[in-house]
């Protein structure tokens, strides 16, 4: 059995997420991906919605424009971590194949689940937080700055990043065991954003709809975000909180078993270095 | 192979085995051991400066700290990069990517070293360059190399011993000497003289007889062609000065490695298709 220490995982995971921001942070343009982008995005919405009648919101628990608001916030706040996490597995496995350092970092001992977490925490880290600080800039715009909500912010952010990183992990070992997989970029783009509720209230999707939005752990982050800041909302946190749970451990077993079977593979086909 | 034998791809048939440890069942148990070079310009996160690079490749190793400062800082002087150490690698030249892949493969202080055509694509003077610190890493740091080549000169330069492949197969093994005198390839001595006396002429035939070595007199008797060594010659020479023959010019003709392997290359190939 090999044996990993903590330290050393510390140090791959410390090692990738630095990695991560010397490899990003190259020039002011990535700002536009940072907040410009999905900025315009969140506006994009919320002005679709603005010229139509809000009265059936309330169930949901839209009452206004300012719960409108606070409904995509917590939408695009935490959809912008779980899709940072998606185009980040992508790219850096795309480029990590085509410069060959993918196989190189294999060709190291370092603890491959730690590879994979500190890749996807590398990019949480990296492609959120500026659009994390509007998304909170809106909330309290919104919402009125209360003790509550200072005091429910750092567990919102424990969830999100949790939950996003294992997702991440799950995702950079799919694109692991597949140069091809780029099909799940695509399937997630769209697929997320209306199936998790995003900008439509998972209660208002029919059975088979509702059915699919169970998958994503994103339909429970998003739940438990806007079940915290807005008060009219019916949903249980707790019982999101424990699907949460569910589906994030149902995740870190396929992660370890998928990485497993892709060191497998590469071993005895040798496609790391592929592109 | 070389990737074989670094432990990243395992063998459809055979076993591997580094210090005692089945390196094909308990691969990570020998990685820490061992580290890759490639030519070429991949491997390397070209966004990333040679010191941002060491560190990520180091702290896969389990490195931190002042360790791996100080294993950066040398081995950056040592590669002659110091100056360009937080330079983006975007920006070095080939030669200097190089010496930063050779820095990279000897971050965890390796015992054994693969090197797969270090020298792909170099000029003349880089690649020279190169086989300076190739040769030093063997000399004065005691590494166990393996090195893969089509350069025949750069296998005779730095080579103590030579296995050649053909098909997936060892056609043939040993030192320079041991693979020059297959298939009959030894050095040969080409002496002038200005008059070969009959009697000195008789004596040398007696000579090189009992000392199993070729004769051959050419150019009207006025030039001998002697196979064998040093020790051989000096005899020659001692029977020469004794009938004080003129000697009016020397050639050494050395066997040149490049015809025995291609002459071992096209007998083998020969074989096999005889079969």
């Amino acid at each position: 059995m090999r044996h990993t220490s903590y330290r050393q995982l510390w140090l791959v995971l410390r090692g990738e997420i630095a990695k991560q921001h010397h490899h990003h942070y190259h020039s002011c343009f990535v700002f536009f991906s940072l907040l410009v982008w999905p900025v315009f995005g969140f506006f994009t919405v919320y002005f679709s919605y603005k010229p139509f009648s809000l009265a059936k919101g309330t169930l949901c628990g839209i009452a206004g424009s300012q719960d409108l608001m606070i409904f995509l916030c917590a939408g695009y706040m935490a959809y912008n971590c779980f899709w940072a996490i998606v185009q980040s597995a992508w790219n850096m496995t795309w480029l990590e194949r085509q410069s060959g350092t993918l196989e190189i970092a294999f060709l190291s001992p370092a603890n491959r689940l730690a590879m994979m977490y500190g890749k996807a925490l590398g990019a949480l880290f990296e492609e959120t937080w500026m659009f994390l600080c509007f998304c909170l800039f809106m909330l309290f715009w919104a919402h009125g700055f209360s003790l509550r909500l200072l005091i429910l912010l750092p567990l919102v952010f424990f969830v999100l990043l949790i939950s996003a990183s294992i997702w991440g992990g799950l995702l950079n070992t799919v694109f692991l065991l597949s140069r091809d997989a780029s099909m799940i970029y695509s399937m997630f783009e769209d697929t997320m954003v209306l199936l998790a509720g995003v900008r439509v209230p998972v209660g208002s999707f029919p059975p088979w709809a509702k059915a699919i939005s169970l998958v994503f752990p994103l339909t429970y982050c998003i739940n438990i975000i806007r079940a915290l800041f807005m008060v009219s909302v019916s949903v249980n946190v707790w019982q999101n909180l424990g699907q949460l749970f569910v589906c994030l451990l149902f995740m870190i077993v396929a992660t370890v078993l998928l990485l497993k079977r892709a060191e497998a593979v590469h071993r005895d086909r040798g496609e790391l270095g592929l592109y | 192979m070389i990737r074989m034998l670094a432990a990243v791809v395992s063998p459809s048939s055979g076993s591997l085995i580094i210090d005692g440890v089945d390196a094909v069942a308990r691969h990570f148990q020998v990685k820490s051991k061992l580290n890759m070079i490639s030519g070429g310009e991949r491997n390397l996160y070209w966004r990333l400066t040679a010191v941002e690079n060491l560190r990520y490749f180091g702290s896969l190793y389990g490195l931190s700290g002042p360790l791996l400062k100080e294993r950066i800082r040398t081995l950056l002087a040592m590669t002659g990069l110091t100056e360009a150490a937080n330079t983006p690698v975007e920006r070095y030249s080939k030669g200097m990517k190089q010496r930063l892949q050779i820095a990279r493969g000897l971050i965890n202080d390796p015992a054994y070293l693969f090197l797969d055509e270090p020298t792909l694509g170099l000029d003349m003077l880089i690649a020279k360059e190169m086989r300076g610190y190739i040769a030093a890493l063997a000399e004065d740091q005691d590494k166990g190399i393996l090195l893969t080549t089509h350069h025949i000169s750069e296998a005779e330069e730095l080579c103590d011993y030579i296995y050649v492949i053909d098909q997936g197969r060892i056609i043939a093994k040993g030192s320079k000497e041991e693979l020059k005198g297959l298939f009959g390839y030894r050095q040969s001595l080409l002496l002038s003289v200005a008059a070969l006396p009959a009697e000195c002429e008789a004596e040398l035939n007696r000579a090189m007889l009992a000392k199993e070595t070729d004769m051959t007199l050419m150019a009207d008797r006025r030039q001998i062609n002697l196979l064998g060594n040093s020790t051989v010659w000096a005899e020659a020479f001692a029977i020469l000065s004794r009938h004080e023959v003129q000697i009016t010019d020397i050639r050494n003709k050395e066997p040149d490695l490049e015809e025995v392997l291609v002459a071992i290359i096209k007998d083998f190939r020969s074989a096999q298709q005889m079969r």
